[in-house]
């Protein structure tokens, strides 16, 4: 079987064996990897809609490193590798990860909408979410609120660059369902 | 920016005695390290120490001293500060994205104070507070929802339609000249059927019949209907062409009032708002507040009257029957309304958004045509948009199903009103006829009232209607209150001057970022001379066209200054300063229309031969000629019937034309081929002879003819002169003139090893 040319670039898959991740108590993300220590890494997902636990690269992200990495010019060599899937971890590192990752993607999941009211060209929300109830502003563009078309979730972004999420939008409460959807 | 909150009397002790010192900062945060939302946190600066407060009490204290390297990091939906705490990387805050820009200046401050210099922070995002109730305006207006008042709002916009009044004014008398008409031929009617069909007498009204004979009286009755049924035609007609003057004239003078603000707004407003959303408010909101001031003026004033007129006309015929009238009105008006939006407005709704993405998917593949064909994958693009149009058909289907479902019953409960009138009517009649009784309902009574049973209908359902409409047009007048109070950033001052531009420029310590705690210019300061080509070199994001956008004055600076000839460029009036201003971009845009009229854009009264002279100047005179239409082509949308390097000889000729004193070349040479950026590079050299030239290029080589090179890296100018002397320097550019040689070189192996394979 020959070859294409999409087989000739390698992925760095990370082997999970030979990687531990740790928070440590000054809440930075570490890696020990292959004998190299980082003791700063930043966690990026390739689908954070529709595949959030595959696909996700790890990126040295300790700054006194990257201004060097810069000066060459290659910016791939921040990425230290791409873990196939959280689940191949053990529990105890991926809770770990999966704490980290929903830090690094926060958006507070939108369980109730209280009110939503339309003044002077902006939205003023007032909603519960799973981290507290939460008083937020939106702009009229349609692309405040984006129903992910692979998906069940509607995503909200307000003026500020928060963002909100709801997870099953079609099992989602009645009542605050139709208020968003009368702006959709 | 406010950086100085007040902390509550309780926090303020715990974290004085933590401090040992006064506060000097003191910002919110808005979430704790592990992003639980949280409305009492803070960070706050003290003399020597910084320390973060969780529900009111001090969670964290560290020296300023014992850290170093404060950095800003913005994650999704959130960000946080980290720096080395005793030589280990800790994250020592997280906040909401709503206070990024407050923390970009803590960060500052932070790395100042640990590197024990001078805080200095240029501030000057003023934090946009209402002058009023001091609430924090959210970015991108200038409007306190809290305070505005809904009344200004419609006060300032219904000002607008006051010159227009008398159409409105004229349109309600003309309508309520045609309800009293109507409701006259109803009691004409009745009389026909009472006085000239039946046996009653005449009414005292129509005495002067009473000596014709009934068939006579039948005419003049029916002449005086049908003379009152055409000038009712004929002033309804009337009326509408005053309505439709009111309203045509009422929304081209506020969409021209609209436009008019969004041109006089900054380059920064008008890049982060949306053009969508822009357009909306200058078309549709406007076109719904038009209708919605016709209609309040109008329709609602004339259903109340038509209401009233009718009612009174039937209390006069038969109290009773009058309000028996009454009775089924909120039944039938309910099922209506209910049978309209609850069961068949939703599916239509659901059909608006189907056939929505059906169009927009069949605009995409149009559009992609040639991506499709390459891919061969026609089929399944066939198949999505079958799945779409099936999708369309059911819910067309449903939708006409539904209405044919519903449309029966409804007219079943409304006629049932009707029937109700005619057993209530029917049993008066018949009871006055049995009792000889001369006072009772006459048939010509109850016909005349089922006539007017829909003229009391009818208004009720515009009423019912209002509370939906006024709410949505009073969405559209703040839409468009908002933007018409918007304030411009770049204004001229009433001191501002005409200055005719010799072409000499100063950057004195210039500071600015688009958010200024984030600069991305930093304390530059230089001299160009009149004339002077000057080559701007660095990375990307290293503040090249930043200092252009500066120099054309889409922003003001937030340090320093900009002196043209000595004069301070806010000095300036902007229309006379931008009229003295080329600027040639890596991808011009060509406004659609005739090409002769793109071309003189810069110059609307530039003669024919001013124009050609410019396009030859331009090297372009010799590709527009041998178009079919000459200088008469028609642009296409976005110029998309010229190509690259045609677009960019247009520009030149448009930048010509003006005859700019300072010219701007950003990428103007990138993307073309050898011979047209040939043409290009000498149309170009032509145009920056004798003026003051700032030119963007990576391609190093299309700069060899600047006078002085400016190497920009991390928003500061680090190197400055001529080419020789800065290769002689072996500095940042010189490794990239080398880096770029290398590419070259490599290129022309691969183009070596492509001729010997054609061979």
């Amino acid at each position: 079987m020959s070859n294409t040319i999409v087989d000739s670039m390698d992925i760095e898959l990370i082997d999970v064996k030979e990687a531990k991740f740790n928070i440590t108590p000054n809440h930075m993300l570490t890696l020990d990897y292959k004998g190299t220590f980082y003791p700063c890494v930043r966690l990026n997902r390739s689908f954070p809609f529709t595949n959030p636990d595959k696909y996700i690269s790890v990126m040295d992200d300790d700054d006194s490193e990257k201004d060097k990495v810069r000066e060459i010019g290659d910016e791939k060599k921040l990425e230290i590798g791409i873990i196939k899937d959280l689940n191949e971890f053990d529990p105890v590192s991926r809770q770990i990860l999966e704490r980290y990752l929903e830090l690094r993607y926060f958006a507070p999941e939108i369980k109730k909408v209280l009110s939503i009211k339309e003044e002077f060209g902006y939205r003023y929300w007032t909603v519960d979410t799973d981290k507290g109830p939460c008083k937020f502003t939106t702009t009229l563009a349609r692309s405040a609120i984006v129903n992910i078309s692979t998906s069940d979730r509607v995503m909200i972004y307000d003026v500020d660059g928060n963002r909100f999420q709801i997870l099953e939008f079609s099992k989602f409460e009645p009542k605050s369902r139709k208020m968003i959807e009368a702006y959709m | 920016m406010k950086l100085d909150f007040e902390l509550p009397e309780k926090v303020k002790m715990k974290v004085l005695q933590s401090l040992m010192s006064d506060i000097q900062y003191c910002v919110p945060m808005g979430m704790d390290i592990l992003g639980n939302k949280r409305s009492e946190s803070w960070f706050v600066i003290g003399d020597d120490k910084w320390l973060t407060v969780q529900d009111g009490e001090v969670e964290r204290v560290e020296y300023i001293g014992d850290c170093k390297d404060f950095i800003l990091k913005s994650y999704i939906g959130n960000g946080y500060v980290k720096c080395t705490v005793n030589g280990q990387v800790s994250m020592i805050a997280r906040f909401s994205m709503s206070e990024l820009v407050r923390f970009g200046y803590i960060v500052q401050i932070l790395n100042q104070m640990s590197e024990d210099l001078p805080v200095s922070v240029y501030n000057n995002d003023k934090d946009r507070v209402c002058p009023k109730c001091g609430r924090i305006l959210i970015r991108g207006t200038n409007l306190c929802p809290k305070c505005s008042k809904r009344g200004a709002a419609v006060k300032q916009i219904f000002q607008m339609g006051a010159p227009f009044l008398p159409y409105l004014i004229g349109t309600l008398l003309i309508y309520l000249v045609c309800v009293y008409i109507s409701l006259r031929e109803v009691t004409y009617n009745q009389v026909i059927v009472d006085s000239c069909f039946g046996t009653i007498d005449l009414p005292e009204e129509f005495a002067h019949l009473a000596n014709l004979s009934k068939l006579d009286a039948f005419f003049n009755l029916m002449g005086t209907i049908i003379i009152m049924g055409i000038s009712r035609f004929f002033l309804g007609t009337l009326g509408s062409i005053f309505a439709y003057n009111f309203h045509t004239r009422f929304t081209t003078k506020v969409r021209k009032v609209v436009f008019d603000k969004v041109q006089s707004l900054s380059v920064n407003y008008i890049t982060t708002a949306s053009p969508g959303d822009i357009m909306n408010r200058t078309f549709n909101d406007v076109g719904q507040i038009g209708a919605f001031l016709q209609q309040v003026t109008v329709t609602i004033i004339q259903a109340v009257l038509t209401f009233i007129m009718a009612f009174i006309m039937m209390l006069n015929m038969n109290v009773t029957v009058a309000f028996v009238i009454l009775i089924p009105a909120p039944l039938s008006l309910y099922l209506q309304r209910y049978g309209w939006n609850r069961l068949y407005g939703k599916i239509w709704k659901k059909w608006i958004i189907a056939s929505d993405k059906a169009t927009s998917f069949l605009h995409d593949i149009l559009s992609g045509i040639k991506v499709v064909k390459v891919f061969g994958t026609e089929a399944r693009a066939v198949n999505t948009f079958k799945r779409y149009a099936k999708k369309m058909a059911e819910l067309n289907i449903k939708a006409i199903t539904t209405q044919s479902l519903i449309q029966p019953p409804i007219s079943v409960i409304m006629s049932l009103g009707q029937y109700f009138v005619y057993v209530v009517g029917g049993i008066a009649i018949c009871t006055g006829i049995i009792n000889n009784d001369p006072n009772a309902m006459t048939v010509g009574t109850l016909t005349a009232m089922l006539s007017i049973m829909f003229r009391v209908y009818d208004p009720l359902n515009i009423l019912l209607d209002m509370p939906q409409t006024i709410a949505n047009s009073m969405i559209s007048i703040q839409r468009v209150y908002e933007l018409l109070n918007q304030v411009p950033e770049i204004v001229d001052k009433n001191e501002s001057v005409q200055h005719r531009i010799d072409g000499n420029i100063e950057f004195k310590n210039v500071s600015f970022g688009y958010n200024s705690w984030d600069r991305v210019l930093k304390d530059v300061s230089f001299t160009v001379k009149k004339g002077e080509m000057i080559g701007l070199v660095g990375r990307s994001g290293s503040g090249k066209s930043t200092l252009t956008n500066l120099v054309c004055r889409f922003y003001d600076v937030n340090e320093g200054s900009i002196l043209i000839d000595g004069v301070d460029i806010r000095d300036i009036q902007r229309e006379s300063f931008s009229n003295q201003l080329g600027v040639v971009l890596q991808e011009n845009f060509l406004f659609s229309g005739p090409l002769f009229e793109n071309l003189r854009y810069s110059k609307p009264d530039a003669t024919y031969e001013e124009v050609i002279r410019a396009a030859k100047i331009a090297n372009a005179h010799d590709f527009i000629i041998n178009l079919p239409d000459g200088y008469d082509t028609w642009v296409a949308e976005g110029g998309s019937n010229f190509s690259g390097g045609e677009k960019q000889r247009i520009a030149i000729a448009r930048a010509i034309l003006c005859d700019p004193a300072i010219l701007i070349l950003d990428e103007a040479t990138s993307a073309l081929d050898v011979e047209t950026e040939a043409q290009i590079q000498e149309a170009l050299q032509r145009l920056i002879e004798g003026r003051t030239t700032f030119a963007i290029a990576h391609r190093l080589s299309t700069l060899k003819n600047a006078n002085r090179l400016f190497v920009l890296d991390k928003g500061k100018i680090v190197e400055m002169g001529t080419h020789d002397e800065l290769l002689r320097k072996k500095g940042i550019y010189f490794s990239l003139v080398m880096a770029q040689r290398t590419m070259a070189k490599r290129k022309g192996k691969t183009d070596t090893v492509s001729e010997l394979l054609a061979n």
